[in-house]
This record gives C-alpha cells, sequence and structure tokens, in this order.
C-alpha cells in the first residue's frame, strides 16, 4: 500500500468532504465557539486530537470486539460511550499534568462529547468500509489518516469563519438577520466554495 | 446476547467511572467564564451550560 | 360539596399546564427556529419534505421514551451520575429505533444514514432530559416530549418541503417512507426553474438562515407592537393621572373659594 493512499484519505475528508460545510457535523461549535480566532484554534486542536485517537478506539473495538461477536448493533452505544470515556479521561489527565495545557485545550473538552463531528467520523469510518478493502490492520492507518484530514478540515473552516465573523460583526446587517442567520448565509457561501473543490482526487 | 450484555456493561460501566473519577478532580484553574456565552444559546450543550453553572457557583 | 369543587378546579388548572407544556414546545418555544437545538441533523436530513418527516418521527419516539425513562428514574439516580446516565438512556432508545427503522423502513433508513446513531448527540435531547424530564412526572414529561419533538418535526419539514420545492418543483411523498402509493403533494412543473443547488450543503445553510431570519423578524415585530401597546398604556395611564391631579386641585381650589 503507497503512502499516497494516506494523502488522498487526508486530502479528501478535510477538504473534499468537509465536516462542517459538506457533512454538517459540528455545526455546533462552528456557530457558536468560533468568534475569535485564538478560541477557534484551541477548539480544532482539541477536537483534532480527541477525533483521531477516538476514531482509532472505536475502529479497534467495531472489528475486534463487536464483529467477532456478531454485536454490531450495539455499535452506536459502545462508540458514544467509549468517545465520552475518552474526553474524561484526558480532561482529567491535563488536569493533573499542566495548568497550562488545561487552559488552552482544556476548556474545549466538555463541549466535545456532545460535538457530533466525533462520533459522525467514527461512524463514516466504519461506514465507508476501509477494512474491507485495505485489510483491518492498514485500514486503521486510512481510517486514522482520514480523521486526521477531517479534523484538519474541521480547524480550517472554523479558524476561517472567525475571522469573517469578525468582518460581519462590522457589517451593518438588518436586526432580523444579525447573528445566526447571516452567519448561516456565510456558512452556505462558504459550502459553495468548497463545491469546488470537489474535482481534486 | 450474551457477549452484547457484558460489553454493553463494560463500556457503560468505564464510562460511569471515568466520569466520577474526571469530575472528583479538582480544577487547577480559577473559577473563568469558560465559554463564549453565545455557544451556549447556539446549541445549548449541556455540558458547556453545566460548566457555566459551576463556574458561576463560585 | 366545596372541597368536591376545588378538586375539581385542581384537575382542571393541571391539565390546563398539560396543555401549555404540549402546545409551548410548537411555536413559542420552538427547539429549532427559537432555541436553535439540534442543528446538525436539520441540516444534514432536509433534503426533502419526506426526509425531514421521517427524522422528525424517530425524534418524537426517542424524545418521549427518553423523557419518560428520565423521569421514571429522576429519584433513583445519584446526583453525580446524572448525566452520564441519561446518555446510556438516550443511547439505549437510539439503539432501539436505528434497529426498528432498518427493518420498516429500510429506504429511509438509507437516507438518514449516519444521523440515526447521531440522534444520541442532538443537544435537544439531553436538554430535555436534563432540564424538564429530571425535575417532572411521567405523564407531564411525555407530554413535554411529544411536543418539543413535534415541534422540530414540523421545522423539519417546514426546512425540507422549501428545499425540495426549489430543487425540484414539486413536493414528493412514499419515496422512503413505506406508504401504499407514491406520488406527490404538489408538482408545479416548474422544470425549467429547478435549483439543484437547494439540495445540496450550501441550500440547507441558506434555507435554514432564511427560515430563522423570517422567526425573528416575527419576534422583533411582537416585541414591537407590545411595547407600543404598553407605551400607549402608561401614556393613558398618566393622562388620567394628571385628569385627576387636575380635577382634584380644581376642587379644592373651588372648596376654598
Amino acid at each position: 500500500m503507497s503512502p499516497t493512499v494516506f494523502f488522498v484519505a487526508i486530502i479528501s475528508a478535510m477538504l473534499i468532504n468537509n465536516v462542517v460545510l459538506l457533512r454538517f457535523l459540528g455545526v455546533c461549535p462552528f456557530l457558536g465557539v468560533s468568534k475569535r480566532s485564538e478560541t477557534a484554534l484551541g477548539m480544532g486542536g482539541a477536537v483534532t486530537f480527541v477525533m483521531v485517537v477516538g476514531s482509532v478506539l472505536t475502529y479497534l473495538i467495531y472489528y475486534y470486539v463487536l464483529e467477532p461477536f456478531e454485536i454490531t448493533y450495539i455499535s452506536t452505544i459502545a462508540f458514544i460511550l467509549v468517545i465520552a470515556s475518552l474526553v474524561q479521561l484526558v480532561e482529567m489527565f491535563i488536569k493533573k499534568v499542566s495548568k497550562k495545557l488545561y487552559k488552552a485545550l482544556g476548556i474545549y473538552l466538555p463541549l466535545i462529547v456532545t460535538n457530533c463531528a466525533i462520533l459522525g467520523v467514527a461512524e463514516t469510518n466504519i461506514r465507508e468500509g476501509y477494512a474491507e478493502e485495505f485489510g483491518v490492520m492498514s485500514g486503521l492507518g486510512v481510517a486514522a489518516a482520514s480523521a486526521f484530514g477531517a479534523a484538519l478540515g474541521f480547524t480550517l473552516v472554523i479558524f476561517a469563519f472567525s475571522s469573517i465573523r469578525e468582518r460581519l460583526e462590522a457589517a451593518n446587517v438588518p436586526a432580523a438577520w444579525k447573528g445566526i442567520p447571516i452567519s448561516l448565509i456565510v456558512a452556505g457561501i462558504m459550502a459553495l466554495a468548497f463545491l469546488g473543490l470537489e474535482g481534486i482526487v | 446476547m450474551v457477549p452484547a450484555i457484558v460489553v454493553t456493561m463494560l463500556v457503560v460501566s468505564l464510562f460511569f467511572g471515568t466520569y466520577i473519577m474526571n469530575k472528583r478532580t479538582p480544577e487547577p484553574l480559577e473559577a473563568e467564564e469558560v465559554v463564549d456565552k453565545e455557544s451556549c444559546t447556539a446549541c445549548m450543550n449541556y455540558s458547556c451550560r453545566y460548566k457555566i453553572e459551576e463556574t458561576r457557583g463560585d | 360539596m366545596a372541597q368536591k369543587q376545588t378538586a375539581k378546579k385542581g384537575k382542571r388548572k393541571k391539565d390546563l399546564h398539560a396543555l401549555a407544556v404540549f402546545t409551548r414546545g410548537i411555536i413559542r418555544e420552538n427547539s429549532l427556529f427559537v432555541l436553535l437545538l439540534g442543528m446538525c441533523p436539520a441540516l444534514a436530513v432536509t433534503s426533502s419534505l419526506e426526509t425531514g418527516f421521517g427524522m422528525g418521527l424517530l425524534v418524537i419516539f426517542v424524545l418521549t421514551l427518553s423523557n419518560i425513562v428520565v423521569s421514571l428514574i429522576r429519584k433513583a439516580i445519584p446526583e453525580e451520575i446524572r448525566i452520564p446516565a441519561y446518555i446510556v438512556v438516550i443511547a439505549t432508545f437510539v439503539t432501539i429505533v436505528g434497529l426498528l427503522t432498518e427493518a420498516f423502513a429500510p429506504a429511509l433508513h438509507e437516507s438518514l444514514g449516519i444521523f440515526i446513531p447521531l440522534i444520541v448527540v442532538n443537544c435537544l435531547i439531553m436538554e430535555r432530559a436534563n432540564n424538564f424530564a429530571s425535575k417532572n412526572n411521567v405523564v407531564l414529561s411525555a407530554i413535554d416530549g411529544i411536543g418539543v419533538a413535534l415541534g422540530f418535526m414540523l421545522a423539519l419539514m417546514l426546512i425540507g418541503g422549501t428545499r425540495e420545492f426549489l430543487a425540484t418543483g414539486a413536493l414528493a411523498y412514499g419515496v422512503y417512507l413505506p406508504l401504499p402509493l407514491e406520488g406527490s403533494i404538489i408538482n408545479a412543473g416548474l422544470t425549467l426553474f429547478q435549483m439543484e443547488v437547494f439540495v445540496g450543503p450550501a441550500g440547507g445553510f441558506i434555507v435554514i438562515g432564511f427560515w430563522l431570519a423570517v422567526f425573528k423578524a416575527f419576534e422583533l415585530y411582537n416585541k414591537r407592537k407590545k411595547k407600543e401597546a404598553r407605551d400607549r398604556w402608561i401614556e393613558k395611564k398618566k393622562k388620567e393621572a394628571a385628569e385627576r391631579k387636575r380635577r382634584k386641585a380644581m376642587e379644592s381650589a373651588g372648596g376654598s373659594a
């Protein structure tokens, strides 16, 4: 298996199937948190870590526990609980280890449990059938790569959007459109722009 | 059926355990306004709300 | 006799309360348009009227049952593990709903895709469990669940209908749900003016933004009306008071004269 597979997986998850704009995952933090650029980057960092580790864990659980016992129908409950436990562990670890790190990332961790992007990417990795295509072990690498790409795409969009939001604050918007409605229109235009990237891979 | 119940019990207890452990670990920070207010109105994220209630408490 | 009457009165009051709980979630506190809960599914599964309706049905099912169970166990679970317990309850019902959909409406299951398991992380359900069902009795919680989820379903159908109509010029039924026949409710035959962008992601964002602005405009209009009415009332009261004062002054002046 050549390294291009990983590269393609990252690019396609980041730009062509962008989690926020084209797959509608993680719209809540996208609309809510991304007001200042640093906030957006902090959120992006926390999401990247949890998304990659969470995808790897859920992938392993699916193919080494659920499938051998033929109990894939409980995957939803297993995935959400594993991801939520992971978030708790990470938060606890950061609390104990470093004040600075907690200040930078820890405050976004509770937000992540209900972030549909994490669970959505974990589910998508299973549904894309990487294990059937590349074998279970190499499929794990592809799944991790696409989770990383998805997280990069999330960070990219949330960061770009925070910059636009700063300009929007100063714009003269009709009262009814202020806040979330105009943000959604902006997101729609961004989604149109991302549609143009469809042909790269 | 039996493995399904066993696995479910395992993940449930894992989550409860980590949740309680995390809750009992004290925060190293002084209480501060943790998230933008707007993120709570944007999706009423329960975890973000309880975080704010906690910080508002002291 | 008197006791009986008060009992009756009390019951009636309770019924009224239940009705208020039911209708509140539909328009005044509509979960999507007013509280902005559950944005992800609202964008993702509303490419047509029918998928919005199907998703709404699933949410009604999950929210009602989870509200009932949360309300039943509200006194049994310790405060410390409240939120994890709710997550487990909700995840269980979502799994059940997913399996039922797969069995009875495979086309819907196919088109909703990963958004069925993602009902678990829908803020709406957690919010109701945490803020309503954990504090109220079973009946009220069930009514609240149905009302709020119905409001969510109507919102999804409004968005889905708008997008489907703009994209295809028609509103079809029987495509995703196992209905006995297929057809379309409205068929304007606007094949020349189909705007396919509206079934796509960009259209989802734009249509929701538009409806949110419409709801916001209504809210602002109502607020302004209310303020105007209140101002008018204050003005009237002020005038009356001035009038009374003048009359009193005149009276006292007349009395002294």
